[in-house]
């Protein structure tokens, strides 16, 4: 649960990271609110990876102040790691060993969560191949191994760097409802993802950054909400007719019908005053690729 | 102490230690044949060695199988820096220091019990083999099983140093061992001898002249000397490891 007091799980404000002449993150502002999922966006190089490993304390910030959980990065990371989960670019898994000796090195290392090493190697499915080493393993079994290890600690923020990679459609749907529960819980989680369809379905709120800076943020679904209706209607040529004969722009996407209107019912008015009677009239969402290739000039999540 | 339980998890699951306590164990059991054998049979071979300075000289080879700790120490950390292993370390505890200190305690401690079951194992090859009579003092004993101790610290560190700023195994082991061909080769130079590990740690265990080298490379270091040294290339070590872990990011 969410400690008394911290309004955000995350508060981070004009982060700032150059690596030589290569500036990374350039005065980053974002929050990401307590008990929830918030995917966490940006083209590539737009420096996703490098605030988390500032929010871990990998990474040392040029500038910039950042809280977690209510506690300040850098003076109270020792205790605050102990109350994070997070996978950050590839597994960080040790050679040579099993799948469940990795689990009982990092149980070690946390200071508890021996006693959720079978239930996470069951909950990732791992059960059956936790004595084998994790050189055997393919890129997916160790993708599950590595979120099975930051959940161990039962963490009340998750911060996960493409957490669904080399996972099977199985494992992703299966994982995308972990992360439900887990926010239903009152747990935080921050997740980035190349798959903006999975963000869209698993994120309560989205942070979108783009060259080191905060695009945009907000909740899912205000920033999808594009305005406008979706009309399903028989006689479409003749809807637009009658719409636009009202003063209302339309337009067609593919075979369905846009119209911008105030209200649904005015165009179920219209329509329904000549006699057409349209099977669907609802608020048109936008999807978060266009979204994202709106605000990031095309660029590559 | 939880750090201390996982690098002892990690050291006595891997292969890697195993496979290089055989190869110690090999080693010693062919330089045990070299010394303690070959000049019964050849009389040209000038290494015959008879008890008890038998047993130190074995103390002194096994002691110089500088790569162990050194191999044994770039290999485990190595491995990690040169992954997000480390980094995925550091998400469950920040405090680097605490790593440095269980990794540099629990190789140390693997590397000094295969050091000294090397030792054993050349000792019984003299005991049953080696002319001559008697054994080492307790002290002397004693003496080698802490020099060894501090020799095998500051390999380790070199080799915890070397992967801490390389971040990668092989570059680390590179490192390592050029620094111990450098060092040996830059001690024939008298200045920089006084302060050679290598010179140093050696006569820290016991006269070189026993093996009749000491005319080559001159006087052996006293030794108060010896264990100054020994101790300020421990310091300087385990300061540069800190160092590279802790001011370089994960």
């Amino acid at each position: 649960m969410q400690p008394e007091g911290a309004a955000t799980a995350i508060k981070v404000t004009g982060l700032r990271k150059a690596y030589g002449k290569t500036v990374a993150l350039d005065g980053l502002d974002f929050d990401a609110a307590p008990g929830r999922i918030t995917g966490f966006l940006g083209p590539n190089g737009a420096g996703k990876t490098t605030t988390f490993r500032a929010l871990l304390g990998l990474t040392h910030p040029d500038a910039g102040h950042m809280t977690v959980l209510g506690m300040e990065v850098g003076k109270d990371t020792p205790a605050l790691v102990k109350r994070l989960g997070a996978v950050v670019e590839e597994p960080g898994l040790i050679k040579g060993l099993s799948g469940r000796d990795n689990l009982r090195v990092a149980a070690y290392t946390l200071g508890r969560g021996w006693d959720r090493i079978g239930s996470m190697l069951e909950l990732v499915g791992l059960a059956a191949d936790g004595g084998r080493r994790i050189d055997g393993y393919s890129k997916g079994m160790r993708q599950r191994l590595a979120l099975a290890a930051a959940l161990l600690g039962d963490p009340d923020l998750l911060l996960l760097d493409e957490p669904l990679d080399g996972l099977d459609p199985a494992g992703q749907v299966q994982f995308k409802r972990l992360l439900r529960e887990l926010a239903a819980h009152g747990k935080s989680v921050v997740v980035s993802s190349h798959d903006l369809a999975d963000v869209e379905e698993m994120a309560d709120d989205v942070v979108l950054i783009n060259h080191g800076k905060l695009v945009t943020q907000g909740e899912m679904a205000s920033l999808l909400a594009g305005g406008g209706f979706r009309v399903v209607v028989d006689d479409a040529r003749r809807a637009v007719e009658l719409l636009n004969g009202a003063g209302l722009t339309t337009r067609m996407e593919g075979s369905v019908l846009m119209v911008d209107a105030e209200s649904g019912a005015d165009i179920s008015r219209v329509l329904g005053e000549a006699g057409l009677y349209p099977s669907e009239v609802a608020p048109r969402k936008g999807r978060l690729e266009d979204f994202f290739l709106q605000l990031t000039d095309g660029g590559i999540p | 102490m939880g750090l201390v339980q996982a690098e002892i998890l990690k050291i006595s699951k891997r292969r890697v230690f195993w496979v290089m306590l055989i190869i110690l164990l090999v080693l010693t059991a062919f330089t045990a044949l070299i010394f303690l054998v070959a000049p019964r049979f050849a009389e040209d071979i000038p290494l015959r060695v008879e008890k008890p300075s038998a047993y130190l000289i074995g103390a002194q080879q096994v002691a110089g199988q500088t790569w162990f700790p050194l191999i044994l120490a770039a290999m485990l950390l190595g491995g990690e820096v040169a992954s997000t292993a480390w980094a995925s370390a550091l998400t469950r505890e920040s405090r680097r220091a605490r790593h440095l200190f269980a990794r540099l305690s629990v190789t140390t401690a693997g590397s000094w019990l295969a050091m000294l079951l090397a030792v054993g194992a050349f000792s019984i090859a003299v005991a049953i083999i080696a002319d001559g009579s008697g054994t080492l003092e307790g002290s002397e004993w004693f003496g080698i099983f802490w020099k060894t101790g501090l020799i095998t610290l500051t390999w380790v560190a070199i080799g915890l140093a070397a992967a801490a700023w390389l971040r990668s195994v092989g570059p680390a082991i590179a490192a390592g061992l050029a620094f111990n061909f450098v060092d040996q080769l830059a001690a024939l130079w008298a200045p920089y001898r006084r302060i050679s590990f290598s010179i140093n740690s050696a006569a820290l265990l016991g006269p070189l002249d026993v093996i009749n080298v000491g005319d080559i490379l001159g006087d052996t270091p006293e030794f108060g000397q010896a264990l100054a040294v020994v101790l300020a290339w421990t310091i300087l070590a385990v300061v540069a490891a800190w160092a590279g872990l802790q001011y370089r990011d994960a």
